[in-house]
């Protein structure tokens, strides 16, 4: 069968600053298919669609569109071919109505006047034809992430767009809601849309593509027919050696209560109920993993448990001791890690170098200190370990941390609070932004912790991650916790309901030891 | 009080509030765009100092505004340009254009009393009352209401135009998303820094009339530092009417409300220490930061410089 070709890219390439994010790239998409790019963090998918997109121009290279040459110098011009894109980060205007995004930027037809009405219906029409029902009057600041999802897919469409392009559409949904997304996707498809997905879940390009291309450092390893692939190959091709994909882990053993919650509750400022009757229980020697859609409420439990965020009801206590007065530094003291999720920002000082990050938890206590001073020549020797232990690839242990990868930068969180053979671990997305191998390692090193009687509760929205880890999972939702299973006996889909509020009863809950 | 005061003291309200309703316009159009504007208390006063050398050397006030203009413009570009072009601090920007402002005006003011052509009490023209026809004539709301000069009115139709442009075009629109979330305005298509950079322009076109108007209605005079505060008062008339062009017109009145309340209450000869009463203002300002109007959701891309990729 000859497919149509509707894009092809020639020779492209693009140089940052000290990098070759595209690497001389061909690839050829097909009229009417799903074709994904699989990659890893930094393989180059964003920055080849970025291109497409107009919003990077190539160093070299060039883009035929509809057997035409083309040169696209702005989001405008790729908007004029037809092409749109639906980028991670969600480009809409929070505080704007549904029908204010959707023709942003866009002209009317009788300019300036904004005709609502005619508009409107514009919009109803294009709605209709694909089957997308929205509110357009909701600010999107009250929608939920899968709703923005398809505001951003109708705005685009309603600009005229028949070439979708999805930088990584799934990280921030639901099981379901990603399901529901592969099915607007496969009725775009029947309407004519042409669709390039990016991905680094092999999972997702398995089940939703015709076609997928890998991409690594930059350059294009190869293109393949779904059929003729499989998960295996695929990811062998994306990290460049053999990957398992099971984590090795051993029986759980767990020892005494580490970490106790009785009927927590949180209010926000505004009088809402962040956190509901949360009542959760971890010992030593195990993870308890809580799965949940991100903003439901994780990163304020964690906040509540490590003294950072008051609460209003309810008791936490730490190996019986109760802890709910307490502050960070005294709770660390006594064996409480915090790994927050966004490590740039809670974390870490990006501006400080390694050993100033690796110590910033301890440096008022001797060793570290010596009288009034810092003891530095203790401190150099204490990082240097620290970096040799846990592989931070760094020419010095002096080097500022904004200077290093995401992987790394996790790996020195890591090593300083682990190092400091905690009680109880708090940890939040532990390998957001992280490359494959360094997945692997943090995962390792974590199980290490679990086994040596470490308490460990891991909040992530990545539900596989939850799933491999945890030796019990407890599902957030809204602030409440839906219910507790055990991941060896329970599926991804029912977990996924649980995400989405639909309750479990806590009689089903399971009771292990 | 009677009437009479009463009506002589709204309208004193509106002609003290003007000026400062034209700034807080300005201020307005700009901080919509995410860029601030601490500005306008320079734009103010070289819009008067010029409007009085305009009238000063031709004798007319309508050379006066356009000179204004013409400063306030200025002025404007090099804030977008600082701001928006070099990525430099928006507060910093505003505060030196401030001093540099009071100190250039100031000495220009000095070097035209040395010329003597201040002693020329022939050119002193300035824009009058307009009485329209019929309705000036009404008793009390004669007085309040259609007894100002066009710089009155014009402020008025400024608000509602401003308000129709914000929310019922697309240029508005886009306007607003570029305060909102450059990077989305961005993607639309959108030119986030020509947006800015005509706002700034406009914003400071709008304030310098607001300090011409302090100068080229009533009496024509320029004193040292002639704006006392106003380009100020308007930032909190921004945040006291919630960014939106109405409020700003609300607030404006409850300020000049307040500063005709000074001067009614010293010619009334009210036994409280001048200096007291005089704060009256001032004190609205400080209330309206803390948030006495409830919370004020400023425009989310504010004050943070936007970076192109």
């Amino acid at each position: 069968m000859a497919h149509e070709i509707i894009l092809s890219l020639k020779e492209i390439t693009k140089t940052f600053p000290g990098v070759v994010a595209n690497d001389h790239i061909n690839l050829e998409i097909h009229k009417r298919e799903i074709h994904s790019l699989l990659g890893e963090n930094g393989a180059g998918k964003t920055t080849l669609m970025n291109i497409l997109y107009g919003l990077y121009s190539p160093n070299s290279g060039e883009i035929v569109f509809n057997g035409k040459n083309v040169k696209i110098n702005s989001p405008r011009d790729a908007i004029s071919l037809g092409i749109g894109m639906i980028h991670q980060r969600f480009m809409l205007v929070p505080r704007f109505s549904v029908f204010e995004n959707i023709i942003l930027g866009q002209a009317s037809e009788k300019p300036p006047l904004l005709e609502k009405k005619k508009l409107y219906k514009k919009i109803a029409k294009v709605a209709k034809k694909f089957n997308i029902k929205l509110d357009l009057d909701i600010p999107v600041e009250n929608l939920s992430v899968g709703i923005q999802q398809k505001v951003e897919i109708l705005k685009t469409l309603y600009q005229g767009a028949d070439f979708l392009i999805l930088d990584e559409p799934t990280s921030v949904l639901t099981p379901q809601e990603g399901q529901n997304l592969f099915k607007d996707l496969l009725a775009l498809k029947e309407q004519g849309c042409t669709i390039i997905f990016i991905s680094h879940k092999l999972k997702e390009v398995m089940q939703i593509s015709d076609r997928i291309t890998v991409l690594r450092d930059g350059r294009v390893i190869g293109t393949k027919e779904k059929f003729e692939t499989n998960p295996q190959e695929l990811s062998r091709l994306m990290v460049g050696r053999e990957v398992s994909f099971t984590i090795k882990k051993k029986d759980c053993n767990p020892g005494k209560e580490v970490l106790s919650i009785q009927d927590v509750f949180m209010q926000n400022r505004k009088g809402l109920k962040i956190l509901k009757n949360i009542c959760l229980n971890i010992r030593a020697g195990e993870i308890l993993g809580i799965a949940g859609v991100d903003g439901n409420g994780q990163k304020e439990l964690a906040d509540a448990i490590c003294g950072l965020q008051k609460i209003n009801s309810g008791n936490v206590k730490i190996l019986d001791e109760e802890i709910t007065e307490s502050n960070p530094r005294k709770l660390y003291e006594q064996g409480l890690s915090y790994i927050p999720g966004d490590r740039k920002k809670y974390g870490l000082i990006p501006n400080f170098n390694i050993a100033e990050n690796i110590v910033i938890k301890d440096y008022y206590l001797p060793p570290f200190t010596r009288g009034l001073f810092l003891n530095s020549a203790y401190i150099d020797n204490y990082s240097k370990k620290v970096i040799a232990t846990y592989d931070i690839k760094t020419p010095s242990h002096l080097v500022q941390i904004k200077k290093l990868s995401g992987g790394n930068q996790q790996k020195v969180v890591l090593g300083r609070e682990l190092s400091k053979y905690p009680k109880l671990l708090i940890i939040m997305q532990p390998t957001q932004g992280l490359d494959v191998g360094a997945c692997e390692f943090v995962y390792n090193k974590l199980l290490e912790a679990r086994d040596k009687g470490v308490a460990i509760l891991l909040f992530s929205t990545d539900l596989d991650e939850t799933m491999n880890l945890s030796d019990r999972i407890a599902v957030i939702y809204e602030g409440e916790i839906m219910g507790e299973v055990d991941p060896r006996s329970t599926d991804v889909g029912e977990i996924g309901l649980m995400m989405a509020g639909s309750k479990r009863k806590k009689a089903n809950a399971i009771e292990r030891g | 009080m009677d009437l009479i005061t009463i009506a002589s003291w709204i309208s004193m309200s509106i002609r003290l509030s003007i000026p400062i309703l034209f700034a807080a316009l300005g201020g307005l159009i700009l901080f919509k765009t995410g860029v601030f504007n601490l500005g306008l208390e320079a734009m103010m006063l070289t819009g008067a100092f010029l409007g009085f050398y305009g009238v000063l050397i031709t004798g007319s006030p309508w050379v006066g505004l356009l000179l204004a203009i013409i400063g306030g413009a200025i002025l404007g570009l090099l804030l977008a340009y600082v701001t928006v072009s070099l990525g430099g601090n928006q507060l910093v920007i505003g505060l030196g254009m401030n001093f540099f402002a009071l100190g250039l005006t100031g000495f220009f003011y000095r070097m035209l009393c040395s010329t003597g052509l201040l002693t020329d009490t022939t050119k002193t023209a300035n824009f009058s009352s307009i009485h329209i026809p019929f309705f000036s004539k009404l008793p009390i709301l004669g007085e309040i209401f259609f007894d100002h000069n066009f710089l009155t009115y014009l402020a008025i139709l400024l608000v509602i135009f401003v308000s129709w442009f914000f929310y019922k075009t697309t240029y508005g629109l886009s306007l607003r998303s570029v305060g909102e979330s450059p990077e989305t305005a961005d993607t639309a298509g959108i030119n986030v820094y020509l947006i800015r950079y005509i706002a700034a322009i406009v914003s400071g076109i709008l304030a310098a009339t607001g300090g011409a108007f302090l100068t080229l209605t009533q009496v024509t005079r320029f004193s040292e530092n002639i704006t006392d505060g106003r380009g100020w008062i308007a930032l909190a008339v921004i945040i006291f009417g919630k960014y939106k062009p109405w409020g700003t017109l609300w607030a404006s009145l409850i300020f000049g409300a307040g500063f005709a309340l000074v001067l009614q209450l010293q010619v009334m000869g009210v036994k409280i220490p001048i200096q007291i009463v005089q704060m009256l203002p001032y004190i609205l300002t400080i209330a309206a930061l803390i948030g006495v109007v409830g919370k004020v959701r400023g425009p989310s891309a504010l004050g943070k410089h936007y970076v192109k990729n």
